[in-house]
């Protein structure tokens, strides 16, 4: 971190005299470490830390010939079309209930699968079916979109296809709201089920055989191993995934919701989430003062999360805590 | 995979051994043939007529069979072959690239003598939460660095990323004892060669991984081509498909009336989508077994 | 430390807003010292710089000695063989502007809002009333043009005449030069005529009990086809909307249907403005939708459709369209319907027709404009004037090369080369609509008789556009805007669409939400704008025949 100050150029601060001291011994016995840190340094400067600068633009009304520090200032307003909608509230919950509903379902998910694939023993059934299961990550959300309006729609869905064939009355999917979160979350585990699963896949091969052997000589069954071996070992890099995952709550998957919902309002109540509030609000009036102020606060807010969630996981496990 | 083969010969086929098989191999199928199910409506759809598509819908087996789509595809398939080499040229030049810098940024991080190792660790997640939103990048990336239509605006943004560093760094953590380090430096050896020449060698597996996501990153990506690349000779082969879906839905949106062009039909988009996407299929088994050697996922404080 | 490690990033953070800070500056520099450079080459006496065929019409004092390089951006997707075209009319500006010419195409407005927000330079871009010209007009985004057009192209200035040229104008200043090709694009019922004689259905004329029982004929009578496929869509509305709500444009004598905010401009009165969405219309409206939907004319789940309704036109999955888009359009559909299913026969009856009044399209519809980040704002001036005015410019970007991508036949008819799967570059790819001249269009000879008969029908009984010239400013409700677009979208498309129990209840929660959203406020003020707007320009009540 000082390196990075280093080549920001600043004087240190003051108060970091000792820390200036202590600075130019660790540079001087570790010069090539601090060398081997620079396109890292570099990267992440440029590409995510500069552009920081742009939250500024929340707080303005943006003119053209102004630009980012021409433009005047205007202080919260650029907020105010998100709590004058009503639905500030309504987002909030969607939006955190359905991430919240998409890293649980999808790490467990995930979880079952390697556990399960980790343990078959045809060769060729597992690497069809995992190849297979991975599919789906290459197939994008347009494409889902049709293939989701042609199993669901009223008239010549495939789904009301079945239910007719077999004589019952057609199911209205796309004006029963109800349906959708449980639809959603499908449709996400669909995309992703396999991603995961070879992160996970990759932790249990690495776990010492030894310790499953041991297990069968004192005549634990399989699920008792799985239960008291392999899972507390996956528990850290859940954590880990979690933690990553947790930093985006108030973001969306803006390409999931955007597809599949679309501009369907009867879903809105329980699909909508700040992503794509955002986004049809200011498709017509793109103004970058809001469209700013609306990333400002989902980031505010994934770091409120990200505080809490760190102290709660501090008290149980101290070493996967981010700091 | 060798270890459970010889742990399976030494399992004795209790009753809760064949209750967990029956479980296991039955809910993978399921979870396969579900992730297969809107795969094989795609791929029929594109050897179905289109007229018929519109009419009936998606069928497991295509009701009027025809290759038209293929057929019109390829009649000029220099895009679909350009878009497909310079996709394959940002993969490997990124990846490449991308693993590099990665593993000696993990490398350095996970060096326990490395003072301030935690903090620039943090600072590289802290940028998972906080960002200044996409048009100042925006902003950054084209009109200071005038990236716009280079290939670097398609490499550069995803050569890194926090998640992937800290699994790099793990890795060589727990692969990678510190007494090996130390001799070495006790016979001299600067850290960037220790990194060469013992570190690299050792990490095989991390770097397959880890190169196996970024490659996935670089060959999926459309949103960098959308913002940055106008040639069209030169876009991701995601937003060529992306582009052909899009254009009958941006003709409605902007009300104009295309009059001659023609819109690619619902079996061509389907087409397309096999196109594109079929030959990652053969590619990932081969891939596959190079990568599930055992990697640990850790904590972001080391 | 961690308070440390905060304070050290505050610091970093401040040090690197001076850095932007710094970049900022000087891009505002930059757009000053062009200015500058331009009132100074228009202050220069002779025209210099290298030899060009017609420096006699490019105006005074354009230095184009130094050799330089153009962008222009126009929007849609670019065709196949693109390239070629810039390539060639590369070649055309190197040898006259002593300019390369980049053309790039954006895909939607969100593009384009990046591309201008970013100071992108930029030196000739095709801005729309449709696509916000009136809001980047009024925040600064464009150049003035009163002064420089004259200056730089007196040519080019002659040719837009006043009327059109003053109805460009932004808070009394104007930002785009205006597209001069007159053009009436309603909104128009399409059905097909080979079915309605198949079942001996009743005529189409202006009474909407004609349509309906063709929609009822349809549906007896052929269980496999829907009888339309209307959707929702995005396009000219606030939020959005049910195509339904385009097929109202026959029933009223409004200024024009896309009024925002459910606001109701009498063409007859124009300082008459109506709560539109609070009358009785509406809701009879909305009923009669409603009815056609129960009785099944479209699919339940219309609101979820992406397809595209022409789409499924031709497939011949629908049998009519409540809405189908302008004569241009209809012409084309006609020779393709020639070409893919020759047993059909198609009718369309524009909505202008029932209600026996024709607005053109406004000055704003179609237009070019030069951003405050042009690097070339002269010679971006110069581009646009070659593209209107000189023919082999435009006979290049609009239609291709002659002999590859189309011929002229001897009765001086478009005809492409090939058919539309082989076309790299078919007519009009390069959605440059707003550079279209009378004197140089070719059209293909069945689009060309049937836009005359059209043309000529809709001459005599137009009379002038009056609000789609109307520059909105959305300043003072913006944020009350994106909410109610909000709203709009999710309450108003399911009544238009006639799939809710009971309207008159929709249409009461629709209208409360709408108020928290700030309705009420925006309707003042635009009322307010409105109304000073009609003052300004003298708009005088019109009696409609």
């Amino acid at each position: 971190m000082s390196g990075k100050t280093a080549s920001a150029g600043t004087s240190p601060q003051p108060e970091q005299k000792k820390e200036k001291g202590r600075f130019r011994k660790e540079l001087k016995t570790n010069k090539v470490l601090f060398i081997m840190l620079i396109p890292a340094t570099l990267y992440f400067f440029v590409n995510n830390y500069l552009p920081i600068v742009g939250i500024y633009f929340a707080f303005t009304k943006f003119n053209f010939s102004g630009g980012l520090f021409g433009s005047p200032f205007c202080g919260m307003e650029n907020f105010r079309f998100l709590w004058e909608s009503g639905k500030l509230t309504m987002l909030t919950v969607n939006t955190i209930c359905y991430n919240i509903a998409f890293i649980l379902c999808g790490n467990v998910l995930q979880i079952v699968c390697a556990i399960l694939l980790s343990r078959i023993g045809g060769k060729y059934f597992r690497k069809i079916t995992q190849s297979v299961m991975f599919l789906p990550y290459f197939v994008s959300y347009v494409i889902l979109n049709v293939i989701v309006y042609n199993l669901f729609n009223y008239d010549v869905g495939f789904l009301n296809g079945v239910i007719r064939s077999i004589g019952g009355a057609p199911f209205d999917a796309y004006n029963t709201p109800g349906v959708w979160p449980v639809l959603m979350v499908i449709f996400y585990l669909w995309k992703q089920v396999g991603y995961g699963t070879v992160i996970y896949l990759a932790t249990i091969t690495s776990i010492d055989p030894e310790l499953y052997e041991a297990a069968e000589i004192d005549g634990a069954t399989v699920f008792q191993q799985i239960r008291y071996i392999t899972v507390p070992l996956l528990l850290p890099t859940f954590i880990t995934l979690l933690l990553f995952s947790l930093g985006s709550i108030m973001k969306g998957q803006f390409d999931l919701f955007y597809q599949v919902v679309g501009n369907n309002g009867v879903l809105y109540s329980v699909t909508d989430i700040m992503d794509t509030f955002v986004y049809r609000s200011l498709k017509q009036d793109f103004d970058v003062g809001m469209s700013t102020a609306a990333g400002l606060y989902q980031s505010v807010f994934g770091f409120i999360v990200i505080m809490v969630t760190n102290t709660l996981i501090k008290r149980s496990h101290p070493e996967q805590a981010l700091f | 995979m060798e270890q459970t083969v010889s742990t399976k010969n030494k399992i004795r086929r209790t009753p809760s051994t064949m209750a967990f098989n029956v479980i296991a191999y039955s809910a993978i199928a399921l979870l396969s043939a579900i992730c297969l199910f809107p795969l094989i409506l795609v791929v029929s759809g594109s050897f179905t007529q289109n007229s018929v598509l519109m009419r009936e819908g998606y069928r497991l087996i295509p009701s009027a069979l025809s290759t038209d789509a293929y057929a019109e595809l390829f009649k000029y398939p220099e895009g679909i072959i350009r878009a497909y080499g310079s996709t394959i040229l940002c993969t490997i030049v990124g990846t490449a690239l991308g693993l590099f810098v990665m593993s000696m940024t993990g490398y350095v991080l996970q060096r326990k003598d490395f003072v301030y190792r935690n903090r620039v660790s943090f600072l590289i997640y802290f940028t998972t939460i906080f960002g200044g939103g996409m048009v100042p990048w925006y902003i950054l990336l084209s009109q200071y660095l005038h990236l716009n239509n280079s290939y670097v605006a398609r490499v550069f943004p995803l050569l890194m990323t926090p998640f992937l560093i800290i699994l790099m760094r793990t890795f060589i953590s727990s692969s990678c004892p510190a007494a090996i380090v130390e001799s070495a430096k006790i016979d001299g050896a600067g850290d960037f060669r220790i990194f060469l020449s013992i570190v690299l060698p050792i990490i095989g597996p991390g770097l397959a991984t880890v190169g196996l996501f970024l490659a996935l990153a670089y060959w999926n990506e459309w949103y960098l081509t959308s913002l940055f690349i106008t040639d069209r000779e030169m876009y991701s082969l995601q937003y060529y498909l992306y582009d052909m879906l899009n254009s009958s839905r941006f003709a409605q949106e902007m009300g104009m009336f295309l009059g001659d062009r023609e819109l690619p039909g619902e079996s061509i988009k389907m087409a397309m989508v096999v196109v594109v996407t079929g030959p990652i299929i053969f590619l990932y088994p081969f891939v596959q077994k190079y990568f599930v050697a055992g990697i640990t996922i850790g904590s972001v404080k080391g | 430390m961690k308070k440390r490690m905060l304070c050290l990033l505050l610091a970093v953070a401040l040090c690197m807003t001076l850095f932007s800070a710094c970049g900022g500056d000087s891009s505002s520099e930059n757009n000053s010292g062009s200015k500058a450079e331009s009132s100074e080459a228009g202050a220069s006496e002779s025209g210099e710089g290298s030899s060009e065929a017609s420096a006699g019409e490019t105006g005074n004092g354009v230095d184009l000695s130094k050799k330089s390089h153009l962008i222009m951006w126009s929007p849609g997707t670019p065709s196949r063989d693109h390239n070629r075209i810039v390539e060639k009319l590369s070649a055309l500006t190197e040898r006259d502007l002593n300019a390369s010419l980049e053309w790039n195409r954006f895909q939607d407005t969100a593009k384009l809002n990046l591309l201008l927000t970013s100071g992108e330079p930029i030196d000739l871009i095709y801005t729309a009333n449709y696509q916000n010209y009136a809001v980047y007009a009024a925040k600064d985004a464009f150049r003035p043009l009163d002064e420089f057009l004259p200056e730089i192209s007196p040519a080019l200035d002659q040719y837009v005449t006043g009327e059109m040229w003053d109805a460009a104008r932004v808070n009394g200043t104007i930002y785009m030069v205006p597209c001069m090709w007159p053009e009436w694009v309603p909104y128009g019922f399409l059905w097909r005529e080979d079915l309605r004689k198949k079942y001996n259905l009743p005529e189409i004329t202006d009474d909407i009990s004609t349509i309906e029982a063709y929609m009822e004929g349809i549906k007896q009578n052929e269980p496999d086809m829907q009888v339309t496929g209307e959707v929702v869509s995005t396009y000219g509305s606030i939020g959005s909307h049910f195509t339904t709500w385009e097929f109202l444009d026959r029933k009223y004598k409004w200024a024009d249907f896309r009024v925002p905010y459910g606001l109701y401009i009498d063409y007859q009165d124009p300082t008459k403005v109506i709560d539109w969405w609070e009358t009785e219309e509406f809701a009879s409206d909305m009923k009669m939708f409603k009815s056609w939907a129960d009785a099944g004319y479209w699919s339940r789940s219309s609101l979820a459709n992406t397809e595209n309704k022409q789409d499924a036109f031709e497939a011949g999955k629908t049998a009519c369209d409540l809405a189908f888009n302008s004569p241009s359009g209809y012409a084309n559909l006609v020779s393709r319907v020639a070409a893919s299913h020759p047993d059909w026969e198609l009718g369309w009856q524009p909505h202008y027709r029932v209600k026996n009044l024709a607005t053109p399209n406004h000055a704003t519809q179609n237009g070019m404009s030069i951003p405050n980040s042009a690097n070339e704002p002269e010679r971006g001036l110069l581009l646009l004037e070659k593209l209107v005015l000189d023919e082999e410019y435009f006979r290049l970007s609009q239609y291709g090369e002659e002999g590859v991508d189309y011929n002229v036949t001897e009765d001086g008819y478009y005809e492409a080369v090939g058919d539309s799967t082989t076309a790299g570059f078919p007519r009009e790819a390069g959605s440059l609509w707003s550079t279209r001249n009378t004197e140089f269009m070719l059209y293909p000879e069945a689009t060309a008789q049937i836009l005359n008969e059209l043309n000529s029908e809709f001459e005599t009984y137009t009379y002038p556009n009056i609000w789609t010239g109307f520059a909105e400013d959305t300043t003072p409700y913006q944020s009350e805007k994106a909410a109610l677009a909000n709203v709009i979208t999710e309450y108003l498309p399911p009544i238009q669409a006639g799939l809710v129990d009971d309207v008159d209840a929709a249409i009461a929660e629709f209208l409360e939400k709408a108020k928290v959203a700030g309705l009420d406020k925006i309707r003042e003020e635009y009322k307010r704008q409105w109304l000073a707007y009609v003052e300004e320009h003298n708009i005088q009540p019109t009696t409609v025949k």
